[in-house]
C-alpha cells in the first residue's frame, strides 16, 4: 500500500528553536491521530504536510509529491489550520465559496459545494451570517468545511475539536469517521488523548519535535504502563498510611509531604494500586480523604516517555 | 489563464473588504486633509492673491498624501492576510501565489486612485468657488495633468509598498522610512541623486516641458534637469512592474510562519 505521508529525517527550525527534529514516519491511508502536548511540533509537522512550511532538512512526500507550494497537490489535500482565522466580513458560505473558486470550481459548483460542506458541519442555518459574529465553535466548523468542501484525498486537521462543545465534538468525530469510511485519509492532531481515541486507534506520538512512538493506542498504553506514575493521597493519618503502603508491591516510593496529611507516592500500575489502597484503607482507619493522579496529563505522560 | 482567473477572484473578493476596512477609513481622513486645508484657505482668503490650488495639490497631494495613502493601503496587500492569519487558506490553494499579491493590489490600487483623484478634484472645486467670475483659472490641462500624476503616484507607491509587504514583517515602518527619510534625503542632495527617487519621475511627468509651471512649483534650490514626461512615465511603469515581479517572487518563495 502506498504511503499517504512519508517523512525521512524531517527537521524544521525556527531560528534557534527546534520545531521538528529527525522525524521519520510513514502514514498509511485511514485515520491517524497526531498526539502530543502543546509545543510538541504537531502544527509544524502538519504545516509541512500542508505545504505551508519548508523543511529545514530531510524530505517529506505527501501523496507521492513534495508539498511546498505545490498547486497540483493542493487540489488533493484539505487543510484546516489550528489558528482561529476566518474572513470576518464574509459569511460562512461566501468564505467557503471564495476558497473553492480559488480551487478552480465554477460559480455554481463552488456554491453548491460550499452549501453542502457547511451543512455537513451543521452550519446550514447560519451559513449566511458573517463569520465575524460566529462563536469559536462555529468558526471551527467553517474551517473544517473549507477543508472538506473539495472532497480531498487527504484531510489534514490541526486540533479540529478545539473550541467545540461536546455535541460539536461528537458531530465532527462522526463526520471524520464518515469521510474515512468513504476513502479519505485523515490526519488529525490533538493534545487530548481521549479525543484521538474516539477517532482512531492509530497514532503518532510526538514530543519536543521528535517522534516518540507510532502504532495503536494499545501499544502506547503498554509502553506507558511500564513507567511509574505519581499519586497524591490526602489522609488524616498519612504517616501510618505511608508505612502500610510501603509494604505493597505496587508501590515504588512513598514520601510524606510537609503538612503531614498528604502523601506522594510512585506506582508502576495505577489500577492495581487503586485496588490495593482500597483494601488497606478499608481495614486501617487511616481517614483517606482524597486521591489524585497528579501527572495524568498528557504532558506528564510524555515526560515519562522521554525520561 | 489560471493566474488571471485567480487574480480576478481575489480582486472581487477583496475590493469590498478593502473599501470597508479601517485602513480605508484612515486614508479617507488623509485624503480629506488637503480638502480641509483648501477650505481653511478659502475662509482666510483676502482676495488679493491668486489661490494656490496647484501648490496645495503639489505639496500636500504628490509629496505627502500620495505616498501616505499608498503606504497605508498598499502595504496591506499581503500583510493584512498575514496579520489576519488567513494567508494559510490562500497559500494552500492551487493558484500561483503571485496572484494573491496582484489580485489584492489591484483591489486596493482602485481604492487608492479613487480617493486621491476625488481629493484633488475637491481641492480644485473649492478654489474655483473663490476665483471671481471672468478671472483666469488654472488651465484645465494643467489640472488634469496634476490629477494624472497624483493617480500615477498612487499606483507606483502602492505597488512598491505592496511588494515590500510581501518581503517584510513591518512594511509600514519601512515604508515611512523610505518615503520621508530616504526619498526626502535624496531629494535634497545635489547632482543627479534625485533621479533615484520616485518623486523625480512624478515631477518629470508633471513639469518637464512646462517651464512656467516648473517655476511656480519648484524653488530655485530644487530646480534640476528632468527627464521628458514620456520617459518619466515609462520609468514609473517600469518601477511598478519591477515591484510587482519582485513581490511575486517573494510571495512565491517565502514561508509564512504564523503564530497559533
Amino acid at each position: 500500500m502506498s504511503a499517504v505521508v512519508e517523512a525521512v529525517a524531517l527537521g524544521r527550525w525556527y531560528g534557534q528553536v527546534v520545531g521538528l527534529n529527525e522525524l521519520t514516519v510513514r502514514m498509511e491511508p485511514g485515520i491517524t491521530g497526531l498526539l502530543g502536548p502543546n509545543g510538541a511540533g504537531k502544527s509544524t509537522f502538519l504545516g509541512l504536510i500542508a505545504g505551508e512550511l519548508k523543511p529545514s532538512r530531510g524530505t517529506i512526500r505527501v501523496l507521492g509529491e513534495d508539498p511546498f507550494a505545490n498547486g497540483l497537490l493542493f487540489r488533493r489535500v484539505g487543510y484546516c489550520p489550528q489558528r482561529d482565522a476566518v474572513y470576518g466580513r464574509m459569511s460562512g458560505r461566501e468564505m467557503v465559496r471564495f476558497l473553492l473558486r480559488l480551487g478552480g470550481y465554477g460559480r455554481r459548483e463552488a456554491d453548491a459545494r460550499a452549501r453542502r460542506a457547511l451543512e455537513r458541519v451543521a452550519l446550514g442555518e447560519d451559513m449566511e451570517r458573517r463569520t465575524a459574529g460566529y462563536s469559536k465553535g462555529m468558526r471551527q466548523r467553517v474551517k473544517i468545511a473549507q477543508a472538506i468542501a473539495h472532497d480531498p484525498e487527504l484531510l489534514v486537521l490541526d486540533e479540529p475539536l478545539g473550541g467545540l462543545d461536546p455535541v460539536g465534538r461528537r458531530d465532527v468525530i462522526r463526520l471524520l469517521a464518515e469521510l474515512a469510511a468513504a476513502g479519505t485519509s485523515v490526519l488529525v492532531s490533538s493534545h487530548v488523548l481521549h479525543e484521538i481515541e474516539a477517532l482512531t486507534a492509530e497514532i503518532l506520538l510526538v514530543h519536543r519535535g521528535r517522534l516518540l512512538a507510532q502504532g495503536t493506542i494499545a501499544d502506547v498504553r503498554e509502553l506507558l504502563r511500564q513507567h511509574p506514575r505519581r499519586v497524591e493521597i490526602v489522609a488524616r493519618d498519612a504517616r501510618r498510611l505511608a508505612r502500610a503502603l510501603l509494604d505493597a508491591e505496587e508501590v515504588i516510593a512513598v514520601r510524606l509531604l510537609d503538612d503531614g496529611t498528604r502523601l506522594s507516592l510512585e506506582t508502576r500500575d495505577v489500577a492495581r494500586f487503586h485496588r490495593r489502597l482500597t483494601e488497606i484503607a478499608a481495614g486501617g482507619g487511616f481517614g483517606v480523604q482524597g486521591l489524585e493522579s497528579v501527572d495524568a496529563s498528557l504532558e506528564a505522560v510524555f515526560d515519562y516517555l522521554v525520561a | 489563464m489560471r493566474f488571471l482567473l485567480a487574480v480576478g477572484i481575489l480582486f472581487r473578493a477583496h475590493l469590498g473588504k478593502t473599501v470597508l476596512s479601517v485602513r480605508t477609513l484612515i486614508c479617507l481622513g488623509l485624503a480629506a486633509m488637503p480638502v480641509a486645508a483648501a477650505l481653511l484657505f478659502v475662509w482666510a482668503w483676502d482676495g488679493r492673491h491668486e489661490p494656490p490650488a496647484l501648490e496645495l495639490a503639489w505639496i500636500l497631494h504628490v509629496q505627502t498624501i500620495v505616498p501616505l495613502i499608498a503606504l497605508v493601503l498598499g502595504s496591506a496587500a499581503v500583510a493584512e492576510e498575514v496579520e489576519g492569519r488567513t494567508i494559510s487558506y490562500l497559500i494552500t490553494r492551487p493558484i500561483p501565489r503571485a496572484a494573491i499579491l496582484v489580485g489584492r493590489w489591484l483591489a486596493l490600487v482602485l481604492v487608492v486612485t479613487l480617493l486621491l483623484a476625488a481629493s484633488a478634484w475637491a481641492v480644485f472645486a473649492i478654489f474655483d468657488r473663490i476665483v471671481p467670475a471672468g478671472a483666469a483659472r488654472q488651465p484645465a490641462e494643467v489640472r488634469e495633468r496634476l490629477v494624472r500624476v497624483i493617480v500615477l503616484g498612487g499606483v507606483v507607491y502602492s505597488a512598491v509598498f505592496a511588494a515590500a509587504g510581501a518581503f517584510l514583517k513591518r512594511p509600514i515602518i519601512v515604508g515611512l522610512g523610505y518615503t520621508f527619510a530616504v526619498e526626502g534625503f535624496l531629494a535634497n542632495l545635489p547632482g543627479g541623486n534625485q533621479s533615484l527617487t520616485i518623486q523625480y519621475y512624478l515631477k518629470s511627468c508633471l513639469l518637464a516641458g512646462d517651464p512656467e509651471l516648473s517655476r511656480r512649483l519648484m524653488s530655485a534650490r530644487e530646480a534640476i534637469d528632468l527627464v521628458s514626461p514620456g520617459e518619466g512615465l515609462r520609468t514609473i511603469l517600469g518601477i511598478v512592474l519591477a515591484a510587482l515581479v519582485l513581490g511575486a517572487v517573494a510571495i512565491t518563495r517565502r514561508e509564512y510562519v504564523l503564530p497559533a
